[in-house]
């Protein structure tokens, strides 16, 4: 029997701080709008965010719009020029909502597109009772006659991105905590046309300013057409 | 903050009311994770007389609550599929989440992790009490000399600083304790064990098993960690599988094996176990003057109050890339890559398995049968690897192998009738129950090849988790050893299956990302060079003797066997030794 290091005392942890500070925030993509909810000592706060402009800085990604955040007793404030500057990204597994697969097909509207994710989403091919009783994909081959990996390359899409916001002001908003290094995650889980389109513009700009060598015309292209899209 | 599985009555739980008190206690050992790996080394240890603590970062699990296996699609909103959008939305890398089981898995938007575009990795991860136990696939198949020396076999990387006659004992043990069910099948590469009897074939996995034999390959019963016979003495509250075929949203029986069955109830009962769920470890603190670990910074999950605990001894169970995460963010003046990376191999050679490709259809002369009551057997057949076991199996193309898990027989609608059959109404109706009791498939497992540009870092953008700490970005690509073995898993899937007489309706496939196999391996591997691994052969940190990382981060090689029971082993084993060591004062 190995020897208690310790006895007679009840603490068995000790205590160094609490929550000052917002990390972060997650918002769904609808239509042009980001919307979420974060939670404050267990009080929701719904958020929003409408990008107004896009621009590239320094090879990044920025946009720059309206934050506005519906307190919990049901006021709403918000704060104009909010900065959100693309820093990372988390690329997407499974069905591209519309991405190259589905742009030039006409018959292949959104329901199609949601229906077969779903289909996909609830029992995936690997996860079956019984291995193997579904059918496999459609083989891709590679130019050596190989099966392609899943959502890589030319199949490929952006599913999170993630932006640094502007240094915000906690009281100006109504949130009690430190507003100054909030990190704005972005789901693109698409459900309008809109939003797939901007998906689509947002794969388009992270391809290229991540790639090697940078593709700056391209993303240059990209950014042009999102604040077509913010503006219109 | 109880743990209310009836098994744990006896868990001693904390919660944050526990933090008045004035001076703070030390543990003999602190564990993270409490999963497979963590629940071992909670059973082994408090067993053997340490004070242990685990710190699980999930909330506790109750199963009457929690459980859902016995519910039927038509009881629940949705038939059970949730409502639309709802993974997309909050757990859309979590795979095997069905609406069932959610709440065994972490939300994505509070969880991130990134990637390079085009470059996706699929991170499923269950942070509860019991972590992925929980909903696990039970396969448990032993690695042979073939895996842990392939290095000496066929010159790609490196053995293993262990072998099978050293792991053997440990393996017994394990087999025996959790319950697998299995047979002796006498093939050396998938080693024989301790089992309890194997779950009968279907008469499609009999035809399957025959139509391999004919092409030369062996079928044998999956081995599962389930148990098929009365239970041993210290299997208390667990129960014979009763083949309701719902493993996955929780088994209230305790028939498969879970930490919360069986691991943490044996370590709950020597009174020296202290749970703490919803505690999030930030990082390792370590001693500024020795540069050994003295305790964890961990943050509550739910109140967000920050805490500190003080160990003599640390073992990482968390999983294997969130205890890699953990030594990353250990960074300190004595470890400024990271705790344990004087090597600069942490985060590196990232592997896992890979599947998506195989083949599927029906077999004519059982189609129309009267339906018989099968559909719960939650196994099938596996044809074992049969590519480079020697110079006659050497494929000219790959190194390593893969195995193919198969199988045959009726499921719960939709199951085949999802995509198998196409079509609608009244004919589509008759095609469905003529092949009901009809369908075959058969889906690779395969190794990937452990290198060093595989790997793991934390993002170097300062991407931060919903708590603030730091995340994970992904590097991982599968090589051309990899797409060559896909290739050949397409043509040899199709070629089985028609020996065995069926009607093949589709094959191919694409290769699963990474990471949705759910099999991640490596990032903090062990090995006898200090220089070129982050743990000795007893999962014991080389550069900090009182840290151990007991879970798949340390492994060298993935084989193409499923993992946990290697996992299982390896922990009893570095925990025997570390008992030793602990004893001898070396920690």
């Amino acid at each position: 029997m190995l020897r208690k290091t310790e006895t007679g005392s009840s603490q068995l942890v000790r205590p160094t701080g609490n929550q000052r500070q917002l990390h972060s925030i997650h918002g769904l993509l609808r239509g042009r709008v980001v919307d979420g909810q974060f939670e404050v000592r267990g009080q929701p706060y719904r958020f929003s965010f409408v990008p107004a402009t896009a621009a590239l800085a320094d090879a990044k990604l920025v946009l720059n719009g309206r934050l506005t955040v519906h307190s919990p007793q049901g006021s709403m404030r918000f704060v104009d020029s909010v900065e959100a500057r693309l820093v990372a990204i988390q690329g997407g597994v499974g069905v591209s909502p519309v991405r190259r697969q589905l742009l030039t097909g006409t018959a292949q509207t959104s329901q199609t597109a949601t229906s077969d994710q779903k289909m996909d989403q609830e029992k995936g091919p690997e996860t079956d009772l019984q291995p193997g009783l579904h059918a496999f994909e459609s083989p891709r081959l590679d130019e050596l006659g190989r099966p392609m990996v899943e959502s890589t390359g030319r199949l490929s899409f952006v599913g999170v991105l993630y932006f640094n916001l502007s240094a915000l002001d906690g009281p100006t908003l109504g949130v009690p905590l430190d507003l100054s290094k909030v990190q704005l995650n972005l789901r693109l889980a698409t459900t309008d046309d809109l939003a797939r389109e901007l998906q689509n513009l947002f794969s388009n700009v992270t391809d290229a300013i991540y790639g090697d060598p940078i593709d700056e015309r391209a993303a240059g292209e990209s950014v042009q057409e999102l604040n077509r899209i913010f503006k219109s | 903050m109880l743990c209310c599985h009836r098994s744990l009555d006896r868990l001693t739980t904390l919660s944050e009311n526990e933090t008045t008190v004035k001076s703070t206690k030390v543990f003999d050992a602190l564990i993270i994770g409490s999963g497979a790996s963590g629940g071992m080394a909670a059973k082994e240890l408090t067993a053997r007389g340490f004070e242990v603590l685990v710190l699980e970062a999930g909330p506790p699990v109750n199963p009457a609550r929690d459980f859902t296996h016995h519910t039927w699609p038509y009881q629940v909103m949705y038939r059970g599929f949730g409502p639309p959008g709802w993974k997309q939305q909050e757990q859309w890398m979590q795979d095997t989440a069905s609406h069932f089981s959610r709440h065994f898995y972490v939300k994505d938007s509070e969880h991130p992790y990134t990637t390079d575009p085009g470059n996706p990795f699929m991170w499923v991860r269950a942070r509860i009490v019991g972590g992925k136990t929980l909903h696990w696939g039970r396969l448990s198949w032993r690695l042979s000399d073939l895996d842990f020396k392939a290095a000496s076999h066929d010159g790609f990387g490196d053995d293993w600083p262990i072998s099978y006659a050293e792991m053997a004992p440990y393996y017994d043990r394990v087999e025996e304790f959790i319950g697998v069910s299995g047979n002796a099948d006498g093939l050396p590469h998938v080693p024989d064990g301790k089992y309890m009897p194997a779950m009968p074939l279907t008469c499609g996995e009999h035809l399957l098993r025959k139509g391999a034999e004919k092409t030369g390959r062996r079928g044998i019963s999956m081995r599962v960690a389930m148990l098929t016979s009365q239970p041993k003495s210290f299997m208390k509250g667990r129960r014979k599988c009763h083949y309701c075929g719902h493993c996955g949203d929780g088994c209230d029986v305790n028939a498969m094996f879970s930490s919360i069955a069986s691991t943490l109830p044996l370590a709950a009962a020597t009174g020296r176990l202290t749970l703490r769920p919803n505690s999030i470890v930030r990082h390792i603190v370590t001693d500024k003057n020795t540069g050994k670990a003295k305790g964890v910074a961990f943050v509550d999950r739910v109140t967000r109050e920050e805490y500190e605990v003080d160990a003599k001894v640390i073992i990482l169970a968390a999983s294997t890339l969130e205890s890699t995460r953990l030594l990353l963010n250990s960074r300190s003046q004595q470890h400024p890559q990271g705790l344990g990376n004087s090597s600069g191999v942490l985060g590196r050679y990232f592997v896992d398995h890979f599947g998506g490709i195989g083949a599927s259809g029906f077999f004519p002369m059982l189609a129309g049968r009267d339906p018989i009551n099968e559909d719960g057997k939650a196994t099938g057949i596996f044809i074992p690897r049969f590519r480079n076991l020697d110079k006659t199996t050497k494929h000219p193309k790959f190194l390593r192998g893969y195995g193919f898990e198969c199988g045959s027989g009726t499921s719960l609608f939709p199951g085949m009738a999802r995509r198998l059959i196409t079509g609608f109404g009244p004919d589509y109706k008759k095609q469905v129950r003529r092949f009901y009791t009809a369908p075959v498939g058969m889906t690779v497992r395969a190794a990937m090849l452990s290198r060093f540009e595989n790997h793991v870092e934390l993002d170097p953008s300062g991407v931060v988790d919903a708590w603030g700490i730091p995340v994970l970005k992904m590097h991982i690509q599968y090589s051309d050893n990899e797409r060559e073995m896909a290739k050949d898993a397409a043509e040899t899937s199709e070629e089985i299956l028609r020996a065995a007489g069926a009607e093949v309706v589709s094959t191919g496939g694409q290769m699963t990302a990474p990471g949705r196999i759910i099999h991640e391996l490596g990032t903090a591997r062990m090995g006898n060079d200090p220089k070129t691994s982050v743990l000795n052969k007893f999962n014991q940190m080389h550069d900090v003797k009182n840290v151990f990382v007991t879970d798949g981060a340390s492994f060298v090689s993935s084989a193409n066997q499923n993992p946990t029971l290697t996992i299982l082993a390896l922990t009893l084993r570095a925990c025997e030794y570390l008992t030793e060591e602990y004893k001898r004062g070396e920690l």
